[in-house]
């Protein structure tokens, strides 16, 4: 990759100090964050020119996190475009990290122009499949017993044709299967590219603007590995707008799984499910505040992140934007409504020079609260400070949550960064993160924090959803005070992963964890190891 | 506004006047005359034209703090905010004098770069030299928000409505953040009194139409949220008629 050069191991974040933490118990928690760079051989993605030149090439390609042999590991399967066929590496590190390419073992032999991918477990056979959505039509691909994987798109009937971008497992209609959601971007003829446009006074790439946007498509799960197009029936039909993102949990408390759509430079839309029957889903993003930013503007939504900022036991919504404007976090409260309070968390103006992609809450320290991560990179090649006000390559922006603000830190490196991935790539307890570049290199950031004593808790869902995408998880501690979390894929920009084990720092004793199952179905567990690693098993 | 309020923000305004009054000042330069047809340009949206004759008077007069002020006020008009701060910064430097607008919009330049500590020590630098400017008091306002500081935020709010009280748009803004503070407080029916205020002073206010709405749905007033809701996109579209079904952040 030019200009960068990858070493051995390279310490990329700087050490933060956390200086509330004191307050947070009894044994002083972990209260820096640092990655090391681990050299792998993980091949450069590939998404068209160098230096893209149309719209189709700006958003480069996915990665996903699958134990798809399911030895207990996170494997990686990168998305490819303009004919580069798309990679599935398996994780062979053994308590470090290492990948090795097995595509050609495994009959991973994709060459679509391949965007985005989602993990889940379509057929309900135990082992996780991939939905790959391209510019054409997408592939699902069915895993054979974690020894190989078949293309079984059209037999399975959820071949869009449409530009695929990101999509999400999640069990739509209660009925224990994985039903999916399909992002699609818009009408785009690789043979006659619209007419370049001006942004600020600058001659970019055309689009979105001016360009005719696709209908997203949900599908059942019919249960016999078939899919059905209930876009309509289930009530997604609206206006069509530019998707690029999408969230699957349930936003309202009411037990029920709902949508969250993030779209460039048009409203976002939240489908709440009815719980009506036959299924059905209604647009409430203008209603509830969540569609626009607190200035009622668009925006263009490109990563989503999750997770319960204010400790009120709703998912709170963290978007990433365009440059010269701002991401912007949105509270969800007890009333059904989302404020935008961006700038009381202190995540609004430090982005204002940066054009966000995929982003995560996460612990990363290790300290029992969350943390964000976010990557970056311009969609014009010819974007500078000068030109745009926000460069070509850009820094990640990472935030340490400090009592209720989160606060930045200076990173080194800049990058065309677009996707990224969050999972315990060494099983050693803590959340490590793999990062592609649109058309470049992919970073493995090793997480240094040291797990000494904490408690690792994942969910093990009924069959037909055994990684319960779409859990939430209510943990109260012996101190009175409680965090909540869901079990998701991490909605990364047309990426996704096997949904991350919630680990409590052994300073939080917990007393209480209050399951509710995709399903509707409630679970209350009461009884703990003070450390180790715990399975949650649905009751029958 | 209560007694203790008035008297409270009478003491901030003098506390910042003495603070002026005890430093040092850079010697201070107003806007030449033979630059007003420059200015003048710029405010006509002609930025490109502007620069060039700019351009040529620095060549035989030097580079002077008004006329760099000019050139970054010409790229702030354009919102290149980079480009700004980059003659700005040559503008506040320039020896030993200053012309002191360039303080104010290097300000908002950082501001909208989301360099939040560079942009408020210009505005205080901005105050320092010409205290109790509403519109700097504003941005400080803003600032404060974005760290975290709502009550500081509020008052600054509450202090640029007594500083401008014939300045009927700078009344308008600083009353809506301050509505803004208020709802971030939960205080929604104070904010929704403070919105009410605001778009009186200003309907074309379309941002402060849209909270106003969402104050509206937390007391219960849904009708009425949505008839604010239709005032917000019809002062949008009477603002920003370019901005129809999507819209880029410029």
């Amino acid at each position: 990759m030019a200009g960068y050069e990858v070493s051995r191991v390279k310490r990329i974040l700087v050490l933060i100090l956390c200086s509330s933490c004191a307050d947070q118990g009894d044994v002083a928690p972990s209260n820096t964050i640092s990655f090391a760079e681990v050299t792998t051989e993980i091949a450069p993605t590939v998404c068209g020119n160098p230096n893209p030149v149309t719209i189709l090439e700006v958003n480069g390609t996915g990665l996903a996190l699958i134990d798809f042999d399911n030895d207990n590991d996170l494997d990686l399967f990168i998305a490819n475009a303009s004919g580069e066929p798309c990679r599935l590496y398996k994780n062979v590190g053994d308590g470090t990290i290492a990948y090795k390419d097995v595509s050609e073992q495994v009959g991973i032999g994709l060459n679509q122009w391949a965007t985005g991918v989602t993990v889940g477990d379509a057929n309900g056979d135990g082992f996780d499949d991939l939905y790959i959505t391209c510019h054409g039509q997408n592939v699902m691909l069915f895993n054979i017993e974690g020894n190989s994987f078949v293309d079984v798109t059209e037999a399975a009937g959820v071949a869009d044709a449409g530009w695929g971008t990101s999509s999400r497992f999640g069990d739509l209609d209660g009925d224990g299967d994985l039903d999916l959601y399909v992002c699609n971007y818009l009408e785009f003829d690789r043979d006659k590219p619209p007419p370049k446009a001006k942004y600020k006074g600058q001659d970019v790439l055309g689009g979105p603007h001016g360009m005719t946007p696709q209908q997203d498509v949900v599908y059942e799960n019919v249960g016999d590995g078939t899919f059905a197009n209930v876009t309509e029936e289930w009530g997604f039909t609206q206006t069509p707008a530019f998707s690029l993102n999408a969230t699957i949990l349930d936003f309202n408390g009411d037990g029920l799984q709902d949508v969250f759509v993030g779209n460039d430079s048009m409203a976002n839309s939240l489908f709440l499910n009815t719980g009506e029957v036959p299924t059905r889903f209604i647009n409430n993003g203008v209603q509830s505040g969540i569609a626009v930013n607190g200035d009622g503007s668009m925006q263009a939504t490109m990563g989503i992140a999750i997770a319960d900022i204010n400790g009120n036991g709703r998912p709170d919504v963290f978007t990433t934007n365009f440059s010269s404007d701002t991401n912007t976090l949105h509270i969800n409260d007890h009333s059904g409504y989302f404020d935008d309070r961006t700038s009381r968390f202190g995540v609004g103006l430090s982005s204002r020079s940066v054009l966000g992609w995929s982003c995560g809450f996460h612990d990363f320290d290790l300290d029992g609260d969350e943390d964000l991560f976010i990557v970056n990179g311009h969609v014009y090649p010819n974007a500078s400070v000068a030109t745009m006000d926000s460069s070509r390559k850009q820094p990640v922006l990472l935030y340490t949550r400090t009592g209720n603000r989160f606060v930045q830190t200076e990173l080194q490196g800049e990058f065309r960064d677009r996707a990224a991935v969050f999972g315990d790539l060494d099983n050693d307890g803590d959340i490590d993160i793999i990062v592609a570049q649109r058309d470049g290199d992919v970073r493995v950031l090793q997480n240094e924090a040291t797990p000494n004593s904490m408690l690792s808790i994942a969910l093990e869902g009924a069959y037909g959803n055994l990684r319960a995408l779409g859990a939430s998880m209510t943990c109260t501690f012996a101190d009175g005070t409680s965090s909540s979390y869901w079990n998701t894929d991490g909605a990364g920009f047309q990426s996704s992963h096997t949904p991350n084990p919630i680990v409590i720092p052994s300073h939080k004793h917990i007393v209480l964890l209050d399951i509710t199952w995709p399903s509707g179905a409630k679970q209350v567990v009461t009884e703990f190891p003070v450390n180790g690693r715990v399975v949650i098993q649905q009751s029958k | 506004m209560n007694l203790s309020q008035s008297l409270k923000i009478a003491l901030s305004v003098l506390v910042l006047l003495f603070g002026a009054c005890s430093k040092e000042q850079p010697k201070q330069v107003k806007l030449d005359s033979g630059l007003k047809t420059e200015h003048a340009l710029i405010l006509d949206g002609n930025s490109g034209s502007a620069r060039v004759r700019i351009r040529q008077k620095m060549a035989t007069h030097g580079e002077t703090p008004d006329a760099l002020f000019l050139m970054g006020f010409s790229y702030h008009q354009e919102q290149k905010y980079g480009k700004a701060v980059e003659w700005l910064q040559k503008s506040v430097r320039a020896n030993g004098r200053i012309y002191p607008p360039a303080l104010h919009f290097l300000g908002w330049s950082y501001l909208y770069l989301g360099e939040v500590l560079a942009s408020k020590k210009a505005f205080d630098d901005f105050l320092l030299v010409n205290p109790g400017e509403p519109d700097s008091m504003f941005a400080l306002g803003l600032l404060s928000m974005e760290l975290g500081d709502l009550k500081h935020a509020g008052e600054l709010f509450a202090m640029v409505s007594s500083l401008a009280p014939h300045d009927k748009l700078m009344q308008a803004k600083a009353s809506a953040r301050w509505a803004d503070v208020l709802a971030e407080q939960g205080n929604w029916l104070e904010a929704v009194s403070k919105y009410e205020h605001s778009l009186e002073l200003n309907p074309d206010l379309y941002e402060a139409w849209y909270r106003f709405s969402q104050a509206l749905k937390r007391i219960g007033l849904e009708n009425e949220s949505a008839v604010a809701l239709q005032s917000f996109q019809e002062a949008r579209h009477r603002v920003h008629p370019e901005w129809q079904a999507t819209r880029f952040p410029e």
